[in-house]
C-alpha cells in the first residue's frame, strides 16, 4: 500500500515535471523558438498519433491529423493562456482536427466516389513471429473495424482513456463534458466492442 | 459507474459503494468483468509504428513553417483554437450521504396487518371487499377508540350490577363472531350486531363469507368497534 503511494507520488511528480517542461517550451515557441517546437513535437507526437490513428482508421491520415495538429499549434501559440497543461490542450486539438478531417474525408469520397483510398489497418510486425504479427493485424483489423461502428462521442472518450492513458478527468477536459458523461460514454464504448468482437474476445 | 469502478478511477468512497453492490449483484460484476477484458484487449494492441524518417519529415515541415522557409501549408481541418483552451471544471460528485445506503430502495410504508377473527367456526372462504385508506381510518381511529371506550365502561358497569345484587357467578358469553357464525346456517333474518370481541382484530375491514357479510369495522388491529353480520341477498 506504501509502496503503491509512494509510486503514485513518483508518477504524480513526474507528470507535474513534465508539465513544467512543456510550459517552458510554450513560452519559447510563443517567442518563436524553433528548437522549442522540435521538442515539443518529439515528446508528443506518439501520443499524438494514437488518438489521431484510432479516430480517423489509417496511419497517412493520422500522420496528416498530427501534422495539422502541431500547425494549429503553432499558428495558436499566442492565445493559449495556460489554464490547462499543454498535453490537454494538444490533445483537444488533436481529436478536433481527426474528427473534422473523418468529415472531411468522407465529403471527399461521396464527392469523387474515390475508391482509391487508403484503408489500410496494418501493422508492422518489427521483430515478431509471422504467425504473431498476423494474429495482431487479425485483431488489429477487427478492432479498428469495430472501432468505427462506435459513436463518433463514445470512440473519443474510449481512446483518449484507452490509448492515451488520459484520466477521466483530462478526458473529460479534453472534451469540454462531465467526467459522468466521460463514465457512460466509455461505459457504452466498451459494452459495444464487446458485442462487436464476440469472437476475437471470446 | 461500473466502467469507471473497472478502469479504478472513481473516488475510495464511490469505489466502496460500488465495491459493496458488484459483491452482491451477478450481473454487475459480469459486466465490470467484461469491461476489464475489453480494456485489456484495447492495451495491448497498439497503431502501427512509424519510421523515424516519417517523423523526421513532418517535423521539417512544421519548422520550415515557423521559421517562414514554406509557405503556409493550406489545412484539411479547422478547428477554432480560441475555443480548445479547457477551462477548469467544476465536477458534481456524489454527496457523502448519497454513498452512505447506496443502491438501496427508499423503504416501503408498513403494509396493514389484517387478521381474520380466530373463532373455530371461522368460515373457510374469505374475501376482502375494500381496504379503507391509512388516511381515512387515522381520521376515524380516535373516534373508534373513543366509542369503543364507552361501550366497554358501560358493558362492565352493566355486568357489575347483577354481581352487586346477587353475588353468583354468572356466564358470560364468549367469541361472539363465533356464536354468529355457528347461528349463521339458520340463516338470520336481522343483522347482528357485536360489541368489542376480543378475538376479533380486523381493521376496517368489510369482508364477505359465502352466504354472509360480515362488516367490521371502526377500533385499530388490536380492537374492534362493532362487527355486523348480515345475511347476503342470496341467501335471504
Amino acid at each position: 500500500m506504501v509502496g503503491g503511494r509512494r509510486q503514485g507520488d513518483a508518477a504524480d511528480e513526474a507528470a507535474e515535471r513534465d508539465a513544467r517542461r512543456d510550459m517552458d517550451l510554450v513560452e519559447r515557441l510563443k517567442k518563436g523558438d524553433a528548437k522549442a517546437l522540435d521538442e515539443l513535437y518529439r515528446r508528443h507526437r506518439e501520443a499524438a498519433y494514437g488518438i489521431a490513428y484510432r479516430l480517423v482508421g489509417s496511419r497517412e491520415d493520422a500522420l496528416e491529423v498530427v501534422q495539422e495538429s502541431f500547425i494549429h499549434v503553432m499558428r495558436g501559440i499566442q492565445m493559449f493562456r495556460g489554464q490547462s497543461s499543454f498535453r490537454t490542450w494538444l490533445y483537444r486539438i488533436v481529436t478536433h482536427a481527426a474528427l473534422d478531417y473523418r468529415r472531411w474525408r468522407a465529403l471527399r469520397v461521396a464527392d469523387s466516389l474515390d475508391s482509391d483510398i487508403s484503408t489500410e489497418p496494418a501493422v508492422q510486425s518489427g521483430d515478431r513471429s509471422p504467425q504473431d504479427a498476423a494474429a495482431d493485424r487479425d485483431l488489429g483489423a477487427a478492432i479498428d473495424k469495430a472501432l468505427s461502428n462506435i459513436s463518433e462521442k463514445n470512440r473519443a472518450a474510449l481512446i483518449l482513456y484507452a490509448i492515451e492513458g488520459m484520466s477521466y478527468r483530462e478526458v473529460a477536459e479534453v472534451l469540454g463534458i462531465s467526467i459522468g458523461t466521460v463514465m457512460s460514454r466509455i461505459f457504452n464504448a466498451r459494452q459495444r466492442l464487446r458485442e462487436l468482437l464476440a469472437t476475437e474476445i471470446g | 459507474m461500473l466502467g469507471g469502478f473497472a478502469d479504478k478511477q472513481l473516488s475510495p468512497l464511490e469505489a466502496d459503494a460500488v465495491a459493496i453492490h458488484v459483491e452482491q449483484c451477478g450481473r454487475c460484476r459480469q459486466a465490470v468483468r467484461e469491461q476489464q477484458r475489453v480494456q485489456h484487449v484495447l492495451n495491448s494492441f497498439q497503431p502501427p509504428p512509424v519510421a523515424e524518417a516519417r517523423w523526421d519529415q513532418i517535423g521539417k515541415r512544421l519548422r520550415a513553417e515557423l521559421e517562414g522557409k514554406a509557405a503556409p501549408l493550406k489545412l484539411k481541418t479547422r478547428t477554432h483554437i480560441e475555443s480548445l483552451e479547457p477551462t477548469p471544471m467544476s465536477v458534481p460528485s456524489l454527496r457523502a450521504d448519497e454513498l452512505a445506503t447506496p443502491f438501496q430502495r427508499s423503504p416501503e410504508p408498513p403494509r396493514p396487518v389484517i387478521r381474520v377473527p380466530s373463532t373455530n367456526a371461522r368460515p373457510p372462504a374469505v374475501t376482502v371487499l375494500k381496504v379503507r385508506s391509512p388516511r381515512h381510518r387515522d381520521r376515524m381511529g380516535w373516534v373508534a377508540h373513543v366509542v369503543g371506550a364507552a361501550a366497554a365502561t358501560i358493558i362492565i358497569a352493566l355486568g357489575m350490577v347483577p354481581v352487586y345484587l346477587n353475588p353468583q357467578p354468572v356466564a358470560m358469553p364468549i367469541a361472539p363472531v363465533a356464536v354468529a357464525a355457528r347461528a349463521a346456517p339458520t340463516a338470520p333474518t336481522e343483522p347482528i350486531a357485536l360489541a368489542g370481541p376480543e378475538d376479533v382484530s380486523i381493521l376496517d375491514v368489510e369482508m364477505t363469507v359465502p352466504g354472509y357479510n360480515l362488516i367490521v369495522s371502526g377500533g385499530d388491529a388490536d380492537d374492534v368497534a362493532a362487527v355486523l353480520v348480515v345475511p347476503s341477498k342470496g341467501n335471504g
